[in-house]
């Protein structure tokens, strides 16, 4: 059995309500997203909304794993832990996974901007083939995702340096926060503090990339 | 030095020449317009119609472009389009 997740027993409940925040805002990027796609058919648009809609689900999903497949550790700690049977629980777990890590993989492969399906199967075959063959797959869930992560920041970075544009610079920042907030797990996953500090500096990235789409939401209403 | 123009201006000046010459237009004349090689005129004109953007007309003098309604809300939409796809990197 390995864990998933270390909770401290004050913060269950808070996780609940911080992974709704992420499941409201990362489907409102992902509903946005749609809006521009049917308006302008662009392929990079649907795909973005898509990498935006997968996360979403995955918080979704998330927050049912906090709700009922929580058990306690010694002290005051929590866990969500991986059996090696076959049950709702690991179905459950498998499930964030898959969705978190697709989520991911959609967004480094529309930042990557090489357009080749292609391209986007070998990374999703890369990603869940190390998954699935790791001796520690927690630590390579986090690797995984902090990896993509790191290239969508260099993206992200590269755009801000070429426009200077403040909506890009907030996206930047989220993204920034959103590497944080699973770079954190590859440090120190064994610590109830890092579960709480992940899900802090997800919140802030995902209020610095919502603060970026109303700024595009306002400027959008004004136009017109 | 000018700026290279991304796809998504092209577009907007593809449909904004169309739209200028009453909606309807001949190849030759989106050619001069939108500032573009032969080639890449006729990549974008295909592209344009795949995603019902324009709809090309057969008539006795030949092929002209017709803008039509997406291809419309498209241009009232553009600046949003833009100030999304800045903002996320996506052009």
């Amino acid at each position: 059995m390995a864990e998933l997740h270390f909770i401290p027993a004050w913060f269950l409940g808070f996780n609940i309500a911080f992974e709704m925040v992420f499941m409201l805002a990362a489907a409102l990027v992902a509903l946005y997203s749609y809006r521009i796609y049917k308006i302008s058919s662009q392929k990079e648009i649907k795909l973005f909304g898509i990498s935006f809609g997968l996360l979403s689900a995955s918080y979704f999903v998330s927050s049912i794993i906090s709700l009922f497949f929580v058990s306690a550790l010694e002290g005051n700690i929590l866990a969500i832990a991986i059996h090696r049977v076959l049950n709702t629980q690991n179905i459950a777990i498998a499930s964030y996974v898959v969705l978190l890590v697709l989520g991911y993989i959609t967004l480094l492969y529309t930042t990557l901007k090489v357009g080749r399906k292609r391209v986007y199967g070998l990374l999703i075959a890369l990603a869940f083939t190390a998954i699935n063959f790791s001796f520690n797959k927690v630590f390579m869930i986090y690797f995984v995702s902090s990896l993509s992560l790191l290239f969508v920041n260099y993206h992200y970075y590269m755009e801000f340096i070429k426009r200077k544009n403040t909506n890009v610079f907030l996206t930047f920042w989220g993204m920034f926060f959103l590497f944080i907030s699973n770079v954190i797990f590859l440090v120190q996953a064994s610590s109830s503090a890092t579960y709480v500090i992940s899900h802090i500096a997800e919140l802030i990235g995902y209020c610095f990339i919502v603060a970026s789409l109303l700024r595009v939401i306002k400027n959008g209403k004004k136009k017109k | 030095m000018e700026r290279k123009r991304n796809k998504l201006e092209i577009i907007k000046d593809i449909l904004t020449v169309i739209k200028e010459k009453s909606g309807r237009i001949k190849p030759t004349h989106i050619l001069y317009k939108s500032n573009l090689s032969h080639q890449m005129m006729k990549e974008y004109l295909e592209e344009l119609m795949a995603k019902k953007f324009i709809k090309e007309i057969e008539l006795k003098q030949g092929k002209t472009y017709e803008i039509t309604s997406k291809g419309m809300n498209y241009l009232e939409e553009y600046h949003t389009v833009i100030n999304f796809t800045n903002a996320f990197g996506l052009d």
